[in-house]
């Protein structure tokens, strides 16, 4: 699971998720809140928690592939 | 990037503010120390403690057995647990909880929810003693609203890369701010570690053991880093709710929620009496069977909770209930949320959270000047992973004990003023950062990270030997020499990430090589070519120091002074993890 996205037609551009985003996911840019590096979400959902207009889009991938399990 | 754009001066430097730093940081204030905290994320929302699986914590209660809490502690962690901080958790923390408490009251928030007017006690199935629950996103709350209201000087988004010493003595930190570019260097008397621990998780990624390289750097005194922090649970069923962490897991299910088959039947009915003190793992086992046998899918049952409970839970497991909600498009707490299952999938879950920097009963580390509190110090109460609650209950009473010793320290110190060495190691340093940026050919580091994980995951601790370990070892070597030098960051968001995974890869071989240089199986650990525990010859903890760029290791006796360890060779293994 993590961040796919930010629905631009409920966003308000408030910047909350931008402020307590642990990984830096989000960027600002012309007062625009936008999802730049979507590869460092580690699902932890405080944008989510945070979002008073419930933008924050998440999809149920993990944001990286699993290595496979095995013994050196 | 300029040189030194900001240059801040105080008694003490706190780096991280989860837990262990928040309560770090309030513990000098009240000592009357100029108090300077900084922190990689957003003030005390980053690190493990905002997104913690289990929000109870390990508290010795003035009515508890302290018998059985030491017996936990000491026999959990096949006797390696400190037991002169068991010492100390038994007579103080029920104390730092209580100021905890008060601290939640003074700012509006109920950190400790309350049953029948008392604070609620968790009797999880895998724990022998009762943890207390805790609101951590109320907890958290009210640090941050106490840290801003205080004196304290507050920096966000600065990650420290370099510790600063002179003479054996700590001098301040060097950081970058991640968002502006500018380079910040700290000046105080006394440094405290709060730094959280180091994950090999392909799902957490700002916790990267900062604190342990940068203090092994300086040449601090290191611990533990063989016993078994590292946890791999392989599993074919995924969970995506509420449960999807062992620790909420386990914690939810001594709060009344329940694992129900497709027949609405509580999966627990079919669990043998082994599989319900396994907790999560055993939940594992029985959600599979469950599966095969054709009565699957098992759904996470929350509806019958009571009301307060699915209110504290909510809060809790902070985002998680609204990460279901947006998920699944289900509230968790009027509908049955379906389990995922993936066939061979594995819980990537390798992480360091045992060893740290040594630390002595006042939170000192081997560096004068240089304390260590929480998931970056070492020793630590407990070590065994499935007894919930002791990495918070640690952090709780680490943090808020060395408030006192920093302000003693600092009471007969001078702030050492800035050096010409000083000048140096902020050079060095920002040339460091350059080059990264500056590097027209490389890799980028989320892909020298993802090689790292790589390599990390498939080392199996719980069935290793010394051939894989060194096989794993020098992939890590052979990844710092080779791959590590070519790392590139485009931006100031890849220079946070290349920054992390050099100490990430050297991290790694504190792990793997400590992990090699004991020769019996302990603590999670289970040794291929030495299956038993043998307390005749390492009844001793492991710890290594830097010296002349070598790791040097060397082993210390373990404490005995409230629990004889029994001097047994060959005791048959239990892997717990």
């Amino acid at each position: 699971m993590s961040i796919k996205g930010i629905d631009k037609t409920l966003c308000v551009n408030c910047g909350q998720c931008y402020d307590i985003c642990p990984n830096d996911v989000f960027a600002i840019a012309e007062g625009k809140v936008f999802v730049k590096y979507p590869e460092d979400c580690q699902s932890c959902a405080l944008c989510l928690l945070v979002c008073p207009k419930e933008a924050c889009k998440i999809d149920n991938m993990r944001p990286t592939a699993l290595p496979a399990r095995g013994r050196i | 990037m300029d040189e030194i754009k900001h240059v801040i001066t105080g008694d003490v430097l706190i780096i991280g503010s989860g837990l262990a730093g928040s309560m770090a940081a309030i513990s000098c204030l009240e000592y009357g120390q100029k108090v300077i905290v900084v922190n990689k994320g957003k003030m005390c929302w980053s690190g493990s403690t905002a997104v913690c699986g289990g929000n109870d914590i390990a508290v010795c209660f003035p009515e508890d057995d302290s018998a059985l809490w030491l017996k936990a502690f000491v026999e959990s962690s096949d006797y390696t647990a400190d037991q002169n901080w068991i010492e100390i958790f038994l007579k103080e923390s029920y104390t730092q909880l209580l100021k905890l408490e008060k601290l939640g009251e003074k700012h509006g928030l109920e950190i400790f929810p309350k049953q029948n007017g008392a604070f609620w006690r968790i009797n999880r199935a895998i724990n022998p003693f009762r943890t207390v629950l805790c609101n951590l996103y109320s907890a958290l709350k009210a640090f941050s609203k106490e840290l801003k209201a205080s004196n304290a000087v507050l920096y966000e988004r600065i990650m420290i890369t370099k510790l600063l010493e002179q003479e054996g003595k700590i001098t301040g930190a060097i950081g970058i701010h991640y968002r502006t570019g500018e380079v910040y260097l700290f000046q105080a008397k006394a440094v405290v570690l709060a730094t959280g621990c180091c994950t090999y998780k392909a799902d957490l990624f700002d916790v990267c053991g900062e604190g342990y390289t940068m203090a092994y750097e300086i040449g601090a005194k290191m611990m533990s880093f063989d016993r078994g922090g590292a946890i791999m649970r392989p599993k074919d069923v995924m969970r995506g709710g509420l449960l999807c962490s062992s620790a909420s897991s386990s914690m939810a299910n001594a709060l009344g929620s329940k694992l129900v088959n497709r027949e609405g039947v509580d999966i627990k009915e079919h669990m043998t009496e082994e599989e319900k003190k396994l907790g999560r793992m055993g939940q594992d086992r029985a959600i599979q069977r469950e599966i095969e046998q054709g009565r699957g899918p098992v759904y996470e049952d929350f509806i019958n909770l009571p009301d307060t409970v699915k209110t504290v839970l909510s809060q809790l497991r902070c985002a998680a209930v609204k990460r279901v909600q947006l998920e699944y498009g289900k509230n968790p707490f009027v509908e049955t949320i379906p389990m995922e299952h993936v066939e061979q999938t594995i819980t990537p879950d390798q992480s360091n959270r045992m060893g740290g920097v040594w630390i002595d009963c006042t939170g000192q580390t081997s560096i004068e000047g240089l304390f260590a509190v929480g998931d970056a110090s070492c020793p630590k109460i407990s070590f065994q992973h499935p007894y919930n609650g002791s990495d918070l209950g640690w952090a709780l009473l680490s943090g808020g004990r060395v408030g006192k010793y920093v302000a003693q320290y600092c009471a007969d110190m001078t702030m050492n003023s800035q050096s010409d060495l000083n000048d140096i190691q902020v050079r060095k340093e920002v040339a460091r950062y350059r080059a990264l940026l500056e590097k027209k050919d490389g890799v980028r580091p989320d892909e020298l990270k993802e090689m790292l994980i790589q390599i990390m995951i498939p080392y199996d601790i719980r069935h290793c030997n010394e051939k894989a370990m060194v096989q794993c070892l020098d992939k890590i070597h052979d990844f710092i020499q080779q791959d590590l030098p070519r790392a590139k960051a485009e931006n100031l968001h890849e220079l946070r990430e290349a920054l992390e995974v050099y100490s990430m890869a050297h991290v790694a071989v504190m792990i793997v090589s400590s992990e090699l240089y004991r020769k019996e199986s302990r603590v999670g650990v289970r040794r291929e070519d030495y299956p038993f525990m043998d307390n005749l010859h390492w009844k001793k903890w492991i710890g290594f120091v830097k010296h002349e760029n070598q790791m040097c290791f060397f082993t210390e006796s373990i404490p005995e002074n409230l629990y004889e360890i029994p001097d047994e060779v060959n005791t048959p293994f239990v892997t717990r993890l």
